[in-house]
This record gives structure tokens, C-alpha cells and sequence, in this order.
């Protein structure tokens, strides 16, 4: 049974499954170490973003994936050390702007999860 | 789901326009946002978010954020490619601490009749530095302009004391006319007459005239020399002063070792501004003969100074322990092609070969309290100002002259 967008216990179950699994969601999902290197990208975010995730492994998300959310709204509010909110925001596929809902997740163990789907 | 791998080329070169560090939009004529990338998201969006905008219509944030941009925009004829180029505004922004100002750059671009393209960036990091640097340059500004207070100042104030001087002099001077001669003569009159005014007024009268006056003189003389020593210790006094501007001036002058215009007039005057006690003890004479019109030589002032005191000092030393009547210092400063000349002349004691072939000798000294910057080293400063400094005399007892020959 996949959780939806709004689950309250959607960031254990993303913590306790095999990032495979995240690619079965209705929403994008990328999955970040502590410093912000992505170490897992959904299926659904590629088709938010545009970007494969071959293009997206390894790299870091706010700087080298998606500046467009290196700014005190989005990357900066990962400096807490939990986060969990739900924000209107704008995505491009490609160059295309595409409104998107952010939930922004993050946990005591130091991952942390953007989550996106259209607006 | 799109192929990505198709189109690779325009995918790449898309992927480097999303990622370029610049607010990059295409609107349609009525601010519906076509495409943007990845850094006007980044600067834009929380922008239209706070202000509760959906983000896809840039003209409904810039009416609030920029109207006079969107006016420029607006009223811009149908045909033209450049609407605003590289523009700065300053934009009310939402920050993560509250309202900042925020200083952006944009330039408008007409692609065709349906779109336009903002390019954009936030250069306020850009403009506080420029802010910061203005206030240094201010700041530097102020501080040169109190040096320059401070040297006009201390440079008044020196000819103000020279003034003093000289005034004190004078009256010195009139001082030591007012001899108490004229009573002295009187009383000589009454002793010679005492006989006849004794029997005029009466012995006791004539002797007690007699020792009044003597006790006029006497109290006549004491105030004399009263005054006399007051007057020496004002002449301390006032040398005192004037030896302090001095150092102060130098001081002051010395804050700046750059070589700018020089003017050798102001140089030789003041160099002579600071002598004037020495002479008018000495009862030299000074003359000047320049040009009116001299061409400016660049240079460090203070150096210069330094060497023109120390050449007029020693031409007025030159007349120490000597008995003329007519004592002389004469500058003349001349041009020729590219060469200006400066000749310091007095008819003081001179110098024999001996002292000649020594003159520049590091120590060398005839005085007997060794003295000031030596004769070396004004050689040196004069080098470095692309000169000559040249001391002759014919021998002793017929005057010196040093000469600074520069090479423009």
C-alpha cells in the first residue's frame, strides 16, 4: 500500500524502503544525503524536471540539479534540523515553468527528501 | 513520457541556459511566463509566493515590485530589440529576514511582436561594494582635505609668527634708539650750571633737581633693560614657535611622498620664510629674481624643501663671526630647453679647495654644532629629481654658490 503526498508517516516509509520502490509513487521523489547529493531520483520527478536520472545521481540538488530552489524558501530551510512542510512552488521541465506542490522532508538521520507534484 | 535522449544537442544547449548563473525569462506580450530558468525560479519565485502570486505572470509582480520597468516596457514602440539595457532598479524584496532592498540588474529585449526576454541578476552584493569603496574614497577624501587644513593652517600661522618677529624686532630696535641720552645730556647741563641755578633756586632746590633727574635716569634705565629682556625671551619664544611649526609642517607635507607639480618659487620661500629670524639677526638682505612664469617641476615638495633650507641655511651660516655691511643671499632661478636652474649666492666667507673636495662627504662638517640633513644628502635627493647639485666658491672670503640644475 504506497502512502500518499500528504501521509504523516510518508518520511518513515521513504526511510525504511529500497529507493526502487520510489519510483511505484504518483509523485516525484529525490532523496539527498546530508550535504544535499542526490542518491536517488523517482521516475515521476524526471518527468517534472526533465532531467533522467542517470543526470541526476550523484549530483547535488540545489546547486547542480535545481538552482531554481537555491534560495532561503527551499534549500535553506534544510538547515533545520527537522523539516517537514507543504509549499506551492515552480518547477521548469526544461525551460517550460511547471507549478508544483514542494513537501520538504527531512529526518533526525541526516536524509532529506524533496517531494513534488503538479499544482 | 518524453524521450530524453532525443534532440540531444537542444537538450544540451537548453540545459546550459536553465543552468546559466542570470534571471533568464520569456514572456508573452502580456507578462505570461513562456520559459524561465533555473536562476530566475531561484530569485524570483519567493517573490511571487509571498505576495500570494501564482508565478506565472512576471508583469503582476513587476507592478509591484518595479513599476517604472514595466512602464519602460509597456510604452516601448512594437518594432524595437532593446527595451531597457542593463538598467539597475532597486526592488522592495521579501528575504529570509523580513523587506530587504535588493539591487537588480535587468535588460528587456523585444524577441518578436508576442515575446520578450528579461535578463536579470541580483548585483547587490556588487552594489554594497561599490558603496563600501565610495565611502573609503569619501573617507580618504575628508582625511587629505584635513592634512591640507592642517599644513594651510600651520603654514599661516608660520608667516603670522614671522610676522611677530620681525615686529618684535622692531620695536627692540626702537628700544635700544631710546637711549636715555637726552637726560643724560640735561643733567650734564644742570651740573655744569649748578652754580648759576644754585643761585637761581637756591642750593638745596638746584641739588635736589639734580638727584631727581639722576633718579629718572636710573629708574629710566632699569625699564630699558626691563623691556630689553622682555624682548629677548619673546625672540625665544617666537623661535620656539617657529621651530615647532616647522616640525609640524614637515610633519604634515610628509604624509605624502608622491611626486606631484612642485612650484621651486613657493619651495625657495618658504624655505626662506623659516630663515627670516636668522637673517634679519644677521641683517642679511634676500633677494629673489625668478620668472614669472616657471615651468613645474615634479617632485617630492617636502624633499626639496629640505634641500633649499639646508643651502640658504648654510649661505647664512656662511656669514657667521663675520663683519660686512653689505651681506647678501641671492636665488636666481632660471630656465633654459628642458633645464631649470637654481643658484643660491651669498657674499658671505666662502670655502677653500680643501673644503670643497670634501663638501660631500658623508659626516663632513665645518660647523660647530654638526648639523642638519648634510650636503650628501640633498646631493642624493637632488639626484633622484633628475638633477645636479653643484657648491663653488672662488675661496675664502669671496662667497659661495650652489647651484641645482634639474633635467625636465
Amino acid at each position: 500500500m504506497n502512502p500518499a503526498f500528504q501521509d504523516p508517516e510518508l518520511l518513515s516509509w521513504l526511510e525504511t524502503q529500497s529507493p526502487e520502490l520510489y519510483d511505484s509513487l504518483p509523485f516525484g521523489v529525490v532523496k539527498m544525503d546530508y550535504t544535499g547529493v542526490i542518491t536517488a531520483y523517482s521516475v515521476a520527478q524526471s518527468s517534472l524536471s526533465g532531467i533522467a536520472k542517470e543526470n541526476a545521481l550523484g549530483k547535488h540538488f540545489f546547486t547542480q540539479v535545481a538552482p531554481c530552489t537555491n534560495n532561503f524558501m527551499v534549500s535553506e530551510k534544510y538547515n533545520r534540523d527537522v523539516l517537514d512542510e507543504t509549499m506551492p512552488y515552480m518547477f521548469t521541465y526544461v525551460t517550460k515553468p511547471t507549478p508544483v506542490e514542494l513537501r520538504l522532508l527531512k529526518g533526525k538521520n541526516g536524509s532529506q527528501y524533496l517531494l513534488s507534484k503538479n499544482a | 513520457m518524453t524521450n530524453l535522449s532525443s534532440d540531444s544537442e537542444v537538450q544540451k544547449m537548453l540545459s546550459i541556459i536553465y543552468q546559466i548563473p542570470m534571471g533568464l525569462i520569456e514572456t508573452d506580450t502580456t507578462g505570461v511566463i513562456l520559459q524561465m530558468n533555473a536562476k530566475s525560479i531561484q530569485l524570483l519565485m519567493p517573490q511571487f509566493f509571498s505576495r500570494g502570486l501564482a508565478g506565472d505572470n512576471l508583469n503582476l509582480l513587476l507592478e509591484q515590485v518595479a513599476p517604472e520597468l514595466l512602464k519602460t516596457v509597456q510604452q516601448a514602440p512594437p518594432s524595437s530589440g532593446t527595451l531597457i539595457n542593463q538598467q539597475r532598479y532597486a526592488l522592495l524584496f521579501q528575504g529570509s529576514e523580513g523587506i530587504q532592498e535588493r539591487h537588480f540588474i535587468f535588460t528587456v529585449n523585444r524577441l518578436d511582436a508576442q515575446s520578450l526576454m528579461y535578463i536579470f541578476d541580483d548585483i547587490t552584493h556588487l552594489y554594497i561594494k561599490e558603496k563600501e569603496l565610495s565611502q573609503i574614497l569619501q573617507d580618504k577624501a575628508v582625511e587629505q582635505s584635513k592634512f591640507e587644513i592642517a599644513a594651510g593652517v600651520l603654514h599661516d600661522i608660520g608667516n603670522a609668527v614671522v610676522g611677530f618677529g620681525s615686529y618684535v624686532t622692531r620695536i627692540k630696535r626702537s628700544v635700544m634708539q631710546n637711549e636715555t641720552g637726552t637726560l643724560e645730556k640735561l643733567k650734564d647741563f644742570f651740573e655744569k650750571n649748578q652754580a648759576a641755578l644754585g643761585s637761581a633756586l637756591g642750593e638745596k632746590k638746584a641739588a635736589a633737581v639734580s638727584d631727581l633727574l639722576n633718579g629718572v635716569i636710573i629708574s629710566q634705565q632699569g625699564y630699558v633693560n626691563d623691556i630689553k629682556s622682555d624682548i629677548e625671551d619673546q625672540m625665544k619664544i617666537i623661535s620656539h614657535v617657529q621651530e615647532i611649526l616647522s616640525i609640524q609642517r614637515q610633519y604634515v607635507v610628509g604624509q605624502s611622498s608622491e611626486r606631484l607639480p612642485v612650484n621651486i618659487r613657493n619651495v625657495v620661500n618658504d624655505s626662506v620664510a623659516m630663515l627670516f629670524g636668522s637673517m634679519e639677526k644677521k641683517d642679511i638682505s634676500f633677494q629673489l629674481d625668478a620668472p614669472a612664469a616657471l615651468p613645474k617641476l615634479k617632485g617630492d615638495r617636502t624633499r626639496l624643501m629640505q634641500v633649499f633650507l639646508n643651502l640658504i641655511k648654510n649661505s647664512v651660516d656662511a656669514f657667521n663671526g663675520m663683519e660686512s655691511d653689505h651681506k647678501e643671499i641671492r636665488v636666481l632661478v632660471s630656465t633654459a630647453t628642458d633645464q631649470l636652474l637654481v643658484e643660491v649666492r651669498d657674499n658671505g666667507m666662502g670655502f677653500n679647495s680643501e673644503t670643497a673636495s670634501r663638501l660631500f662627504t658623508r659626516g663632513f662638517t665645518t660647523k660647530a654644532e654638526g648639523t642638519g640633513l648634510g650636503l650628501d644628502n640633498c646631493k642624493k635627493i637632488i639626484e633622484a629629481h633628475n638633477g645636479e647639485l653643484n657648491i663653488a666658491s672662488e675661496g675664502p672670503g669671496k662667497g659661495a654658490v650652489s647651484s641645482v640644475l634639474f633635467h625636465l
